[in-house]
């Protein structure tokens, strides 16, 4: 428990906490939602905060509070499953290019060029108008959108790491392509993709939010932030808390994404010594009282 | 058992499109039970020499035979079992392991590399190579950044000792250590020369330790051996006028004979591999060079000792004030 | 080398590194001085603590690491550490030119490599642009860079390592210091580009008068450069004296075992490698005895209970052993 705290703390714990506190949330949605997100009560249409609807009615009467709580697993569940294909697929087209080189490495980072060219959101705008809008299509096109971002980082990592000794050695002990790639270049590549992701997962959150607000994203009546923004946009004046409860959650959600990735790339980095800890320390050595 | 004959490397540089000769028709050998030296400056080649045997650049001309064999016509696995016989040891001993993994992780990995299929049979390998090597057991369960220069640099000989190789070239192995624990090290490579009959190709920049350890020395300068033979008369009686500057270079640890030193101090720098100069590549800096040295590149005199200079032998190098 | 005529004067300093995971003790009271238009020699292996001894106090230290320095310096005859005042970092760049290891890293990849000598001129002696410029060329010239004044406006990678190695001597001489604070100058450079480094360096301070603190390890250097020589291991100071003392006649066994590990080329060929056996000890940890105990041919029962001082051997040469002082002891009877 102490260790898992100590990692905590070196990445920071507003990130740990904002961030374990939303896949929480996600993660157990359907069983701790107070209503079904979806169910409509026309009697009950732009609530204000009550017992019942702690966080009030939109304006159709469904639950806010519900409908936050689905729209944290949509878009999670979204952000995952990009992160997770365009991490392997990126992952694979990046560490091949940087170990293969040669013509195979120009081929595939022009190809890369021309995705990284073309601003992820118009790749997505293309693909969805290609497949259609929905939540599914909308995952495919980000996945294809973000791929060439974390080819070009892995490609990068392999490359460096390639002609480092440890790597040359195995090749000259007769190891194989695939144990060096695999076992060696790979999970290198991977975990600077990781470190890279975690901060973009906050971009990637908005992403699905605009998507889904511009209506080529999740459909109705599917819970999820940029889709409730524009639900609640004619109701602006009457009640303005529809607009700002899923903007609210959309900020936070990216703030934590934002100092989870920062906390993650300064994870290995030396820092200083605590004022407490050094007070200690001093201490210590006085009563060592050594020379 | 390492014969290179000829050897050429070509790289392209980048930048400008140029070939990079970087090894340009390099011949020599090291016998089983032998430490040979080859020294040279910072970009002479040497390293490119030594990664082109073990496959870790590619060779544009020339062979290399190991054990009789040339390895660079060989394909698929006869290559790589005939590559294996050649082990490389790095400079830096840090950045030569895996830093997460442990010692033992890292020998494994080289034993099952290596075709061992037997869990408790690479177990016992691994420690029969850190007592091989003069490493106690419990450093099989630590990780790289907890040992010091040497040990690493002992752990990564021992991990290139998995494929029982015949030749060993090393990489300015002690250069990155500290010099109370080079010897240790250094004897280490002498030791395994005397017991297991390695051919060792020693490249360095220290002509100190080069001398004391080799039988033969090469002295390489912008990708051509420039003069070749037994260190006793290399060192003390040098050919080339750039073997002479070279040693006149070498600091002394006494005050005093530092004070009395004159050297030969060269002027200008390197000449870049892209564009060598005509004849003669140590022309431009050579204090002796004659209007043949431009005009006709000179051939290696053949002898014991020999020289690829048009006054071998006859020109003696007199330090400046 | 008595401390009135001295430039830098540097008495019972300490330095112990906070990090989040060790403390070091990183020197113990070091003592040493050192004069104008001389040199003075800090030999150590990596750890030893002789970088650390003469970055620290000048502010330079590697991120995420915390020093805490007790002693005193003067330089130039001003307190400028103990007694609660720390002003040695201001007179870095000017009064204290700093070459460092790696020429390549010293110098910005980006910037010309003129505008990165006239910075320091046009900062420090309050120069023109027009002047600075000049007289970054005059440095060129003085550190034996041919053509000058075009090498001005290139890059530092257009340039070999000699090259640049002496364009940082040359940002680190423009503001015409009275100390130079030079760490390895030579070790990333081959032996030929060395001996004209050492040479430069020479010529320069019988130009400048400067004093030089040359941070080595590499004993040919030393012997070539110094005048006077302190051997550091463990972070304390175990012997001192002139380069002729501490290197003709070695007295501490560990200067006595570096010496003997140096090849030479008058070693006989295909003679065994002498050097030490074992580890320098671990500086988190403390130490109740002499630090080289555990690594020494000749240590005592004392030597692993209490750390013996520096004890004169002869005039200004002294060292910190128990077994000379018996050895003294026995020859006097």
């Amino acid at each position: 428990m102490s260790t898992l705290f100590r990692i905590a703390r070196r990445i920071g714990l507003p990130a740990v906490f904002l961030i374990g506190f939303f896949v929480f949330v996600g993660a157990t949605a359907p069983w701790i939602v107070p209503h079904d997100p979806t169910s409509q009560d026309l009697m009950a249409s732009n609530e204000s905060f009550s017992l019942e609807h702690p966080l009030g009615t939109d304006h159709l009467g469904r639950d806010t509070m519900s409908r936050l709580i689905m729209g944290a697993r949509t878009t999670l569940v979204a952000v995952a499953t990009v992160i997770l294909f365009a991490m392997c697929v990126g992952g694979l087209i990046g560490t091949l290019s940087g170990y293969v080189g040669g013509l195979v490495d120009e081929a595939l980072m022009r190809f890369v060029d021309f995705g990284l060219s073309v601003p992820s959101m118009i790749v997505a705008l293309a693909v969805i108008g290609v497949f259609g809008p929905g939540y599914w299509n909308m995952i495919l096109a980000l996945t294809i959108a973000w791929v060439p971002s974390y080819a070009r980082l892995s490609r990068a990592t392999v490359a460096a790491t390639v002609h480092q000794p440890h790597i040359e050695s195995l090749w000259v002990l007769g190891a194989s392509h695939p144990r060096i790639i695999f076992r060696h270049l790979a999970p290198t590549a991977l975990s600077a993709i990781l470190v890279y992701a975690s901060a973009d997962a906050g971009v990637l959150a908005l992403t699905i939010a605009t998507l889904s607000f511009l209506g080529l994203g999740v459909q109705p009546p599917m819970a999820e932030w940029g889709q409730m923004l524009v639900d609640a946009l004619p109701y602006l004046e009457e009640s303005p808390r529809q607009v700002i409860l899923p903007g609210l959650a959309l900020t936070i959600m990216v703030i934590g994404f934002n100092l989870l990735g920062e906390g993650l790339a300064l994870y290995r980095a030396p820092r200083a010594i605590g004022a407490k800890a050094l007070e200690r320390r001093r201490q210590l050595l006085l009563r060592e009282g050594e020379i | 058992m390492l014969s290179i004959e000829n050897l050429s490397v070509t790289f392209k540089d980048r930048a400008s499109g140029e070939d990079i000769r970087a090894c340009d028709g390099i011949s020599l050998n090291v016998e089983a039970g032998e430490l040979v030296g080859l020294v040279g400056e910072s970009g002479c080649g040497k390293s490119t020499l030594g990664r082109t045997i073990v496959g870790l650049e590619r060779a544009s001309a020339g062979r290399v035979l190991i054990n009789g064999v040339d390895v660079l016509t060989l394909r698929g696995s006869r290559r790589r079992q005939a590559r294996l016989q050649a082990q490389y040891i790095f400079q830096d001993p840090y950045t030569a392991l895996t830093p997460s993994q442990t010692i033992g992780q890292a020998i494994d990995e080289a034993l099952q590399i290596a075709g061992e299929h037997n869990a408790r049979a690479r177990m016992l390998r691994a420690r029969s190579l850190m007592e091989e090597v003069g490493l106690p057991l419990d450093i099989l369960e630590r990780q790289p950044r907890e040992l010091s220069g040497g040990q690493r640099q002992r752990v990564c000989i021992a991990r290139s000792l998995v494929v029982e190789p015949k030749v060993l070239i090393c990489d300015e192995p002690v250069s990155s250590l500290d010099v109370s624990i080079r010897a240790q090290i250094m004897n280490l490579f002498l030791k395994l020369r005397d017991e297991k009959g390695l051919a060792i190709l020693f490249i360095a920049h220290d002509l100190a330790v080069v001398r004391q350890a080799a039988s033969r020395v090469y002295v390489m300068y912008l990708g051509q051996i420039m003069e070749a033979g037994p260190s006793a008369s290399v060192y003390s009686q040098p050919l080339h006028p750039y073997t002479q500057s070279l040693l006149s270079a070498v600091p002394d640890p006494d005050p005093r004979i530092e004070r009395q030193r004159r050297r030969i101090l060269l002027e200008g720098d390197v000449p870049s591999p892209a564009r060598p100069p005509s004849g003669c590549r140590f022309r431009t800096r050579c204090p002796a060079a004659a209007s043949i040295c431009a005009s006709e590149p000179p051939v290696m005199s053949i002898g014991e000792a020999s020289a690829h200079c048009h006054f071998a032998g006859t020109v003696r190098l007199m330090p400046a004030a | 080398m008595s401390s009135s005529e001295a430039l830098l004067d540097v008495s019972n300093l300490d330095v112990t590194l906070h990090t989040e995971r060790a403390t070091v003790r990183a020197s113990r009271a070091v003592t040493y001085s050192v004069a104008a238009g001389r040199t003075l020699a800090i030999v150590g292996e990596s750890g030893s603590g002789k970088t650390i001894l003469n970055l620290a106090p000048l502010g330079l230290l590697p991120p995420g690491v915390t020093a805490d320095i007790t002693g005193e310096v003067r330089f130039d005859g001003k307190l400028v550490l103990g007694d609660g005042v720390n002003q040695i970092a201001s007179h870095r760049g000017k009064d204290i030119g700093v070459i460092f290891q790696d020429p390549l890293s010293a110098l910005n990849p980006a910037r010309r490599i003129g505008s990165q000598i006239m910075e320091v001129a046009e900062q420090h002696l309050g120069m023109t642009a027009r002047a600075a410029s000049a007289h970054a060329a005059e440095l060129l010239k003085m550190v034996g860079i041919p053509d000058p004044v075009a090498r001005l406006s290139q890059y530092p990678h257009e340039l070999s390592g000699g090259m640049r190695q002496r364009v940082v001597i040359a940002a680190a001489i423009a503001a015409e210091p009275k100390l130079l604070i030079a760490d390895e100058p030579t070790t990333a450079l081959d032996v030929t580009v060395q001996a004209q480094i050492i040479s430069l360096l020479r010529q320069l301070q019988k130009r400048i008068g400067m004093a030089i603190v040359l941070i080595s390890h590499d004993i040919g250097v030393v012997a070539g450069m110094a005048d006077a020589i302190a051997v550091m291991y463990a972070g304390a100071i175990v012997e001192i004296g002139s380069a002729d003392d501490v290197l003709v006649q070695p007295s501490h066994p560990y200067t006595r075992g570096l010496l003997a590990s140096v090849p030479r080329l008058d070693t006989p060929l295909g003679a065994p490698f002498r050097g030490l056996p074992g580890l320098p000890p671990d500086l988190s940890r403390p130490l109740k005895g002499c630090a080289f105990e555990e690594r020494c041919s000749v240590a005592l029962e004392a030597c692993g209970s209490a750390r013996p001082p520096l004890q004169p051997v002869a005039g200004t040469h002294a060292a910190a052993c128990f077994a000379n002082v018996r050895a003294a002891l026995a020859a006097t009877r």
